[in-house]
Protein backbone atom coordinates (compact mmCIF):
# COMPACT_ATOMS: atom_id res chain seq x y z
CA UNK A 1 0.00 0.00 0.00
CA UNK A 2 1.06 3.50 -1.10
CA UNK A 3 -0.08 6.86 0.49
CA UNK A 4 0.36 9.95 -1.35
CA UNK A 5 -0.11 12.84 1.60
CA UNK A 6 -0.98 10.09 4.44
CA UNK A 7 -3.84 8.93 1.86
CA UNK A 8 -3.86 5.45 1.31
CA UNK A 9 -3.34 4.20 -2.40
CA UNK A 10 -4.02 0.21 -2.86
CA UNK A 11 -1.37 0.75 -6.05
CA UNK A 12 -1.82 -1.21 -8.89
CA UNK A 13 1.29 0.31 -11.39
CA UNK A 14 3.99 2.69 -10.94
CA UNK A 15 5.49 4.65 -13.71
CA UNK A 16 8.78 6.29 -14.06
CA UNK A 17 9.24 8.58 -17.01
CA UNK A 18 12.15 10.92 -18.23
CA UNK A 19 12.44 12.99 -21.39
CA UNK A 20 15.67 14.72 -22.83
CA UNK A 21 15.19 17.80 -24.93
CA UNK A 22 16.96 16.45 -27.85
CA UNK A 23 16.44 18.71 -31.39
CA UNK A 24 17.66 17.07 -35.15
CA UNK A 25 19.67 19.06 -38.07
CA UNK A 26 19.83 17.72 -41.26
CA UNK A 27 22.61 19.34 -42.96
CA UNK A 28 22.81 19.31 -46.63
CA UNK A 29 24.62 16.09 -47.83
CA UNK A 30 23.50 14.23 -44.91
CA UNK A 31 23.77 12.93 -41.55
CA UNK A 32 21.97 14.02 -38.33
CA UNK A 33 23.53 16.41 -35.82
CA UNK A 34 21.69 16.08 -32.33
CA UNK A 35 21.58 19.32 -29.93
CA UNK A 36 20.83 18.64 -26.31
CA UNK A 37 19.35 21.26 -24.84
CA UNK A 38 18.29 20.03 -21.74
CA UNK A 39 15.89 17.29 -19.99
CA UNK A 40 12.84 17.07 -18.66
CA UNK A 41 12.53 16.04 -14.43
CA UNK A 42 10.97 12.72 -13.78
CA UNK A 43 7.66 12.31 -13.92
CA UNK A 44 5.63 9.47 -11.64
CA UNK A 45 2.66 7.87 -13.13
CA UNK A 46 0.31 6.31 -10.17
CA UNK A 47 -2.56 3.97 -10.59
CA UNK A 48 -4.33 2.22 -8.01
CA UNK A 49 -7.49 2.10 -5.75
CA UNK A 50 -9.13 4.16 -3.62
CA UNK A 51 -11.32 3.17 -0.81
CA UNK A 52 -14.13 5.68 0.73
CA UNK A 53 -15.66 9.57 -0.01
CA UNK A 54 -13.18 10.53 2.54
CA UNK A 55 -9.91 9.69 0.89
CA UNK A 56 -11.08 9.89 -2.56
CA UNK A 57 -12.03 13.86 -1.64
CA UNK A 58 -8.84 14.36 -0.27
CA UNK A 59 -7.27 13.21 -3.14
CA UNK A 60 -9.00 15.04 -5.61
CA UNK A 61 -8.28 18.22 -3.56
CA UNK A 62 -4.76 18.01 -3.93
CA UNK A 63 -4.56 19.32 -7.33
CA UNK A 64 -5.70 22.47 -6.99
CA UNK A 65 -3.46 24.54 -4.31
CA UNK A 66 -0.40 24.64 -6.31
CA UNK A 67 1.48 22.76 -2.99
CA UNK A 68 3.46 19.64 -3.18
CA UNK A 69 3.31 16.54 -1.46
CA UNK A 70 4.86 13.22 0.32
CA UNK A 71 4.91 10.08 -2.02
CA UNK A 72 5.88 7.47 0.33
CA UNK A 73 5.48 3.40 -1.16
CA UNK A 74 6.84 -0.22 0.07
CA UNK A 75 10.51 0.89 -0.57
CA UNK A 76 9.75 4.41 1.66
CA UNK A 77 9.35 7.66 1.12
CA UNK A 78 9.89 8.51 -3.07
CA UNK A 79 9.94 12.26 -2.60
CA UNK A 80 7.87 15.68 -3.01
CA UNK A 81 5.57 15.47 -5.83
CA UNK A 82 3.02 17.97 -7.66
CA UNK A 83 -0.10 17.14 -8.78
CA UNK A 84 -0.03 17.53 -12.68
CA UNK A 85 -3.29 15.77 -13.36
CA UNK A 86 -5.67 13.13 -11.75
CA UNK A 87 -8.65 10.91 -13.01
CA UNK A 88 -10.94 8.99 -11.10
CA UNK A 89 -13.65 6.38 -11.97
CA UNK A 90 -15.86 4.62 -9.49
CA UNK A 91 -16.71 1.22 -8.99
CA UNK A 92 -19.67 -0.31 -9.87
CA UNK A 93 -19.81 -2.79 -6.83
CA UNK A 94 -21.85 -2.79 -4.06
CA UNK A 95 -19.26 -4.36 -1.36
CA UNK A 96 -15.52 -4.35 -0.55
CA UNK A 97 -13.28 -6.07 1.76
CA UNK A 98 -9.69 -4.17 1.07
CA UNK A 99 -10.24 -1.85 4.15
CA UNK A 100 -11.34 -3.30 7.41
CA UNK A 101 -12.08 -0.13 8.93
CA UNK A 102 -15.17 0.54 6.70
CA UNK A 103 -18.14 -0.98 5.92
CA UNK A 104 -18.28 -3.54 3.50
CA UNK A 105 -21.52 -2.56 2.34
CA UNK A 106 -21.93 0.75 0.90
CA UNK A 107 -18.21 2.07 0.52
CA UNK A 108 -17.68 3.24 -3.07
CA UNK A 109 -14.02 1.76 -4.78
CA UNK A 110 -12.41 4.52 -6.83
CA UNK A 111 -9.88 3.78 -9.55
CA UNK A 112 -7.18 6.37 -9.58
CA UNK A 113 -4.43 7.75 -11.95
CA UNK A 114 -2.32 10.23 -11.38
CA UNK A 115 0.45 11.98 -13.39
CA UNK A 116 3.23 13.61 -10.43
CA UNK A 117 5.82 15.92 -11.15
CA UNK A 118 8.59 16.05 -8.54
CA UNK A 119 9.44 19.04 -6.53
CA UNK A 120 13.01 19.68 -7.06
CA UNK B 1 27.16 13.35 -33.95
CA UNK B 2 25.70 15.05 -30.26
CA UNK B 3 26.25 18.27 -29.30
CA UNK B 4 25.32 19.77 -25.80
CA UNK B 5 24.19 23.41 -25.92
CA UNK B 6 25.47 25.68 -23.97
CA UNK B 7 25.16 29.43 -22.61
CA UNK B 8 26.41 32.24 -20.21
CA UNK B 9 24.12 35.40 -20.04
CA UNK B 10 25.08 37.91 -17.85
CA UNK B 11 22.57 37.84 -14.39
CA UNK B 12 20.39 35.60 -16.22
CA UNK B 13 19.52 31.94 -15.06
CA UNK B 14 17.00 29.38 -16.43
CA UNK B 15 17.65 30.00 -19.97
CA UNK B 16 14.77 28.88 -22.29
CA UNK B 17 15.88 30.85 -25.44
CA UNK B 18 17.71 33.37 -26.74
CA UNK B 19 17.75 35.28 -30.36
CA UNK B 20 20.53 37.68 -31.63
CA UNK B 21 20.10 39.59 -34.36
CA UNK B 22 22.60 42.09 -36.47
CA UNK B 23 22.76 43.35 -39.86
CA UNK B 24 24.65 46.21 -42.30
CA UNK B 25 21.57 48.10 -42.17
CA UNK B 26 20.11 47.67 -38.86
CA UNK B 27 21.38 50.26 -36.32
CA UNK B 28 21.97 48.60 -33.78
CA UNK B 29 22.30 44.58 -33.01
CA UNK B 30 19.21 42.81 -30.69
CA UNK B 31 18.98 40.02 -28.53
CA UNK B 32 15.99 39.01 -27.31
CA UNK B 33 16.31 36.64 -24.04
CA UNK B 34 13.38 34.45 -22.49
CA UNK B 35 14.45 33.00 -19.37
CA UNK B 36 13.52 32.20 -15.85
CA UNK B 37 14.75 34.06 -13.82
CA UNK B 38 17.26 37.76 -13.73
CA UNK B 39 19.02 40.18 -11.81
CA UNK B 40 19.51 42.19 -14.78
CA UNK B 41 17.55 46.09 -14.69
CA UNK B 42 16.97 48.22 -17.24
CA UNK B 43 20.04 49.73 -18.27
CA UNK B 44 22.12 46.89 -17.10
CA UNK B 45 25.08 45.85 -19.58
CA UNK B 46 25.09 42.44 -20.54
CA UNK B 47 27.00 40.08 -22.74
CA UNK B 48 25.52 36.65 -24.45
CA UNK B 49 27.77 33.55 -25.01
CA UNK B 50 26.54 30.90 -27.36
CA UNK B 51 27.73 27.49 -28.39
CA UNK B 52 28.95 23.73 -26.96
CA UNK B 53 30.00 22.53 -23.99
CA UNK B 54 33.75 23.21 -23.95
CA UNK B 55 33.31 25.40 -26.81
CA UNK B 56 31.47 29.02 -26.44
CA UNK B 57 31.74 32.56 -27.58
CA UNK B 58 30.61 36.46 -27.61
CA UNK B 59 28.47 37.24 -29.89
CA UNK B 60 26.57 40.23 -27.93
CA UNK B 61 27.48 43.04 -25.66
CA UNK B 62 24.39 45.72 -25.19
CA UNK B 63 22.37 47.14 -22.51
CA UNK B 64 18.83 46.03 -21.42
CA UNK B 65 16.25 48.10 -22.72
CA UNK B 66 12.63 46.22 -21.77
CA UNK B 67 11.76 43.66 -19.41
CA UNK B 68 8.51 41.88 -19.89
CA UNK B 69 7.25 39.82 -16.97
CA UNK B 70 4.57 37.08 -18.22
CA UNK B 71 1.75 35.12 -16.16
CA UNK B 72 1.01 32.71 -15.85
CA UNK B 73 4.74 31.53 -17.44
CA UNK B 74 6.56 33.11 -14.78
CA UNK B 75 8.96 34.24 -17.64
CA UNK B 76 11.11 37.15 -18.93
CA UNK B 77 11.49 38.35 -21.57
CA UNK B 78 14.48 40.91 -21.42
CA UNK B 79 15.16 42.70 -25.09
CA UNK B 80 18.43 44.65 -25.04
CA UNK B 81 20.56 46.43 -28.06
CA UNK B 82 24.22 46.82 -29.03
CA UNK B 83 26.24 50.00 -27.74
CA UNK B 84 25.14 52.30 -30.57
CA UNK B 85 21.71 52.74 -28.57
CA UNK B 86 24.07 54.98 -26.92
CA UNK B 87 24.32 57.32 -29.58
CA UNK B 88 21.00 56.45 -30.90
CA UNK B 89 19.58 57.60 -27.32
CA UNK B 90 21.97 60.56 -27.08
CA UNK B 91 20.47 63.67 -29.11
CA UNK B 92 22.19 66.89 -29.25
CA UNK B 93 20.70 70.14 -28.32
CA UNK B 94 23.00 73.22 -27.41
CA UNK B 95 21.30 75.01 -24.52
CA UNK B 96 21.95 78.38 -26.18
CA UNK B 97 20.35 77.78 -29.52
CA UNK B 98 22.80 80.62 -31.09
CA UNK B 99 25.79 78.38 -29.94
CA UNK B 100 25.87 75.23 -30.59
CA UNK B 101 28.45 72.65 -31.26
CA UNK B 102 30.67 73.17 -34.01
CA UNK B 103 33.75 72.05 -35.56
CA UNK B 104 36.09 73.56 -38.24
CA UNK B 105 38.59 72.01 -40.85
CA UNK B 106 37.87 68.30 -39.29
CA UNK B 107 38.53 65.57 -40.48
CA UNK B 108 35.39 62.78 -41.46
CA UNK B 109 37.03 60.26 -38.86
CA UNK B 110 37.64 62.53 -36.48
CA UNK B 111 34.27 64.28 -35.97
CA UNK B 112 32.72 60.85 -36.19
CA UNK B 113 34.78 60.23 -32.96
CA UNK B 114 34.26 63.70 -31.23
CA UNK B 115 30.26 62.63 -31.86
CA UNK B 116 30.76 59.35 -30.85
CA UNK B 117 32.47 60.57 -27.70
CA UNK B 118 29.89 63.23 -27.02
CA UNK B 119 27.19 60.15 -26.63
CA UNK B 120 29.88 58.45 -24.11
CA UNK B 121 31.00 55.82 -26.79
CA UNK B 122 34.88 56.55 -26.63
CA UNK B 123 36.09 53.07 -27.34
CA UNK B 124 36.01 53.80 -31.19
CA UNK B 125 37.95 52.33 -34.30
CA UNK B 126 38.39 53.60 -37.93
CA UNK B 127 39.48 53.72 -41.10
CA UNK B 128 41.11 57.05 -42.84
CA UNK B 129 38.82 58.99 -44.94
CA UNK B 130 40.80 61.71 -46.64
CA UNK B 131 37.53 63.90 -46.17
CA UNK B 132 37.51 67.27 -44.53
CA UNK B 133 34.78 69.09 -43.27
CA UNK B 134 34.04 72.75 -41.68
CA UNK B 135 36.65 73.88 -44.71
CA UNK B 136 34.93 77.21 -45.55
CA UNK B 137 32.45 77.61 -42.77
CA UNK B 138 31.99 75.47 -39.14
CA UNK B 139 29.56 72.72 -39.75
CA UNK B 140 27.30 72.69 -36.60
CA UNK B 141 25.86 70.05 -34.57
CA UNK B 142 22.54 70.45 -33.12
CA UNK B 143 18.90 68.65 -32.87
CA UNK B 144 20.26 65.71 -34.27
CA UNK B 145 20.96 62.22 -32.51
CA UNK B 146 24.67 61.48 -31.86
CA UNK B 147 23.63 58.15 -34.59
CA UNK B 148 21.82 59.99 -37.09
CA UNK B 149 24.35 62.60 -37.66
CA UNK B 150 27.01 60.01 -37.70
CA UNK B 151 25.53 57.94 -39.88
CA UNK B 152 24.85 60.91 -42.23
CA UNK B 153 28.64 61.30 -42.58
CA UNK B 154 29.16 57.77 -43.05
CA UNK B 155 26.34 57.78 -45.81
CA UNK B 156 28.32 60.68 -46.95
CA UNK B 157 31.29 58.92 -48.04
CA UNK B 158 29.60 55.03 -48.54
CA UNK B 159 31.74 54.03 -45.36
CA UNK B 160 29.56 52.49 -42.18
CA UNK B 161 29.12 52.66 -38.75
CA UNK B 162 28.07 49.79 -36.20
CA UNK B 163 28.93 48.55 -33.25
CA UNK B 164 30.64 45.06 -32.89
CA UNK B 165 29.77 42.32 -30.22
CA UNK B 166 32.20 43.63 -27.33
CA UNK B 167 30.98 47.29 -27.58
CA UNK B 168 33.35 49.10 -29.62
CA UNK B 169 31.91 51.58 -32.15
CA UNK B 170 33.76 51.98 -35.83
CA UNK B 171 33.46 54.28 -38.74
CA UNK B 172 35.06 52.31 -41.94
CA UNK B 173 35.35 51.81 -45.75
CA UNK B 174 32.93 48.84 -45.54
CA UNK B 175 30.25 48.37 -48.53
CA UNK B 176 27.56 45.72 -47.94
CA UNK B 177 29.30 43.22 -50.13
CA UNK B 178 32.63 41.74 -51.38
CA UNK B 179 35.36 44.19 -51.93
CA UNK B 180 38.68 44.02 -53.44
CA UNK B 181 41.39 42.97 -50.71
CA UNK B 182 38.18 40.89 -48.37
CA UNK B 183 39.78 37.59 -47.32
CA UNK B 184 37.34 34.58 -46.30
CA UNK B 185 37.42 33.76 -42.34
CA UNK B 186 35.35 30.51 -42.69
CA UNK B 187 33.62 28.47 -44.76
CA UNK B 188 30.55 27.91 -44.16
CA UNK B 189 29.53 23.60 -43.87
CA UNK B 190 26.32 22.09 -42.07
CA UNK B 191 23.93 23.63 -44.00
CA UNK B 192 20.45 23.18 -43.29
CA UNK B 193 18.38 25.43 -45.88
CA UNK B 194 19.97 27.70 -48.77
CA UNK B 195 18.42 30.41 -50.88
CA UNK B 196 19.76 32.13 -53.74
CA UNK B 197 18.32 35.36 -55.02
CA UNK B 198 19.60 38.29 -57.68
CA UNK B 199 17.38 41.68 -57.87
CA UNK B 200 18.06 45.07 -59.36
CA UNK B 201 15.39 46.30 -56.84
CA UNK B 202 18.48 48.21 -55.03
CA UNK B 203 20.47 48.78 -57.83
CA UNK B 204 20.86 53.24 -58.12
CA UNK B 205 23.01 53.97 -61.06
CA UNK B 206 22.32 58.10 -61.08
CA UNK B 207 23.35 59.58 -57.98
CA UNK B 208 22.64 63.57 -57.33
CA UNK B 209 24.54 65.47 -54.73
CA UNK B 210 23.37 68.79 -53.33
CA UNK B 211 25.85 70.87 -50.90
CA UNK B 212 25.66 73.88 -49.39
CA UNK B 213 24.75 77.15 -52.03
CA UNK B 214 25.69 76.65 -54.89
CA UNK B 215 27.98 73.17 -54.43
CA UNK B 216 26.57 69.98 -56.23
CA UNK B 217 27.96 66.81 -58.25
CA UNK B 218 26.19 64.05 -60.29
CA UNK B 219 27.71 60.58 -60.86
CA UNK B 220 25.97 58.20 -63.23
CA UNK B 221 26.85 54.79 -65.59
CA UNK B 222 24.33 52.99 -67.68
CA UNK B 223 23.74 49.46 -66.06
CA UNK B 224 23.29 46.35 -68.16
CA UNK B 225 20.43 45.30 -65.88
CA UNK B 226 18.08 48.43 -67.42
CA UNK B 227 16.98 49.45 -70.39
CA UNK B 228 19.09 51.59 -72.47
CA UNK B 229 19.45 55.09 -71.34
CA UNK B 230 17.51 54.96 -67.87
CA UNK B 231 18.72 55.77 -64.63
CA UNK B 232 17.35 54.79 -60.91
CA UNK B 233 18.65 57.96 -59.31
CA UNK B 234 19.38 58.70 -55.23
CA UNK B 235 19.75 61.40 -54.06
CA UNK B 236 22.23 62.93 -50.89
CA UNK B 237 21.40 66.20 -50.14
CA UNK B 238 23.25 68.57 -46.65
CA UNK B 239 24.66 71.57 -45.80
CA UNK B 240 27.47 70.15 -44.47
CA UNK B 241 29.10 69.26 -48.20
CA UNK B 242 30.91 72.83 -48.68
CA UNK B 243 33.20 71.52 -51.29
CA UNK B 244 32.34 70.76 -55.29
CA UNK B 245 35.09 68.39 -55.05
CA UNK B 246 33.81 66.71 -51.93
CA UNK B 247 30.45 66.38 -53.63
CA UNK B 248 31.64 64.74 -56.68
CA UNK B 249 33.67 62.38 -54.57
CA UNK B 250 30.46 61.33 -52.50
CA UNK B 251 28.68 60.88 -55.64
CA UNK B 252 31.63 58.58 -57.33
CA UNK B 253 31.56 56.68 -54.37
CA UNK B 254 27.90 56.31 -53.70
CA UNK B 255 27.51 55.29 -57.24
CA UNK B 256 30.25 52.52 -57.13
CA UNK B 257 27.94 51.24 -54.00
CA UNK B 258 25.43 51.60 -55.67
CA UNK B 259 25.03 50.87 -59.11
CA UNK B 260 25.39 46.89 -58.45
CA UNK B 261 22.96 43.86 -58.92
CA UNK B 262 22.55 42.52 -55.60
CA UNK B 263 23.37 38.95 -55.41
CA UNK B 264 21.86 37.29 -51.94
CA UNK B 265 21.95 33.92 -50.60
CA UNK B 266 20.04 32.95 -47.39
CA UNK B 267 21.33 30.08 -45.39
CA UNK B 268 21.09 28.38 -42.40
CA UNK B 269 23.34 26.64 -40.74
CA UNK B 270 24.09 24.61 -37.46
CA UNK B 271 24.66 27.44 -34.61
CA UNK B 272 28.81 28.58 -34.93
CA UNK B 273 29.16 31.43 -32.34
CA UNK B 274 32.40 32.90 -34.64
CA UNK B 275 30.36 33.72 -37.43
CA UNK B 276 29.24 37.70 -37.12
CA UNK B 277 27.64 40.27 -39.27
CA UNK B 278 30.33 42.49 -41.48
CA UNK B 279 32.35 38.84 -42.15
CA UNK B 280 33.80 37.57 -45.12
CA UNK B 281 33.00 33.99 -45.60
CA UNK B 282 33.48 31.02 -48.41
CA UNK B 283 30.04 29.58 -49.14
CA UNK B 284 30.07 26.71 -52.39
CA UNK B 285 27.02 25.15 -52.62
CA UNK B 286 26.02 23.03 -56.01
CA UNK B 287 22.26 23.23 -55.86
CA UNK B 288 21.93 26.46 -56.14
CA UNK B 289 25.18 27.39 -58.08
CA UNK B 290 26.15 30.11 -54.96
CA UNK B 291 29.77 30.04 -54.81
CA UNK B 292 33.09 31.81 -53.69
CA UNK B 293 33.40 34.46 -50.93
CA UNK B 294 30.54 36.21 -49.44
CA UNK B 295 29.56 38.99 -47.18
CA UNK B 296 27.45 38.19 -43.88
CA UNK B 297 24.64 41.38 -44.52
CA UNK B 298 22.32 39.86 -41.75
CA UNK B 299 22.79 37.03 -38.94
CA UNK B 300 20.78 35.66 -36.59
CA UNK B 301 22.05 33.04 -33.79
CA UNK B 302 18.78 31.21 -32.40
CA UNK B 303 19.54 29.29 -29.22
CA UNK B 304 16.64 27.11 -27.76
CA UNK B 305 14.73 23.54 -27.59
CA UNK B 306 14.52 23.40 -31.27
CA UNK B 307 18.45 23.26 -31.18
CA UNK B 308 21.40 26.24 -31.71
CA UNK B 309 21.10 27.84 -35.42
CA UNK B 310 22.68 30.70 -37.41
CA UNK B 311 20.77 31.73 -39.95
CA UNK B 312 22.39 34.43 -42.44
CA UNK B 313 22.00 36.69 -45.42
CA UNK B 314 25.14 36.33 -47.44
CA UNK B 315 26.08 39.50 -50.23
CA UNK B 316 28.37 39.16 -53.13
Amino acid sequence: MWTFNGVRIYTQAVDQNGDQIISELNPIGGGSIYHNFGYEDEKVGIAGVVVGETDKDSLLALYKTGLSYTLSGDLGVMGDFFVKNIKTKRRLIDRQTIRSDLPTVGTPVYDFSFELLEDV
Amino acid sequence: MFKKLAATITGCTGLLRVTVQDSHVSNTAQAVIECNATTLDIGDSLTVDLGYEGDTGQVFFGYVKMIERKAPDGQYVITCQDAMTRAIDYYIASSNPDAPLSYSNIKAEDLVENIFAEAGLTNYGNDVSNFTFGVVSPVEVNLVSAYDWNKQIADILAFHIYADQTGKVWFVDRRPYVMVGDTSVATITTKTQLAYTQSERDLRNRVVVYGSSGIYAEASDSSPYLPAGFYKTVVIATSIIQDVGVAQDAADFNLEQFNRLTKQVSVSMEGDHTFAARQVVTLNDTFTGASGTWYIFGIEHAFGPDGYLTNMTLRQ
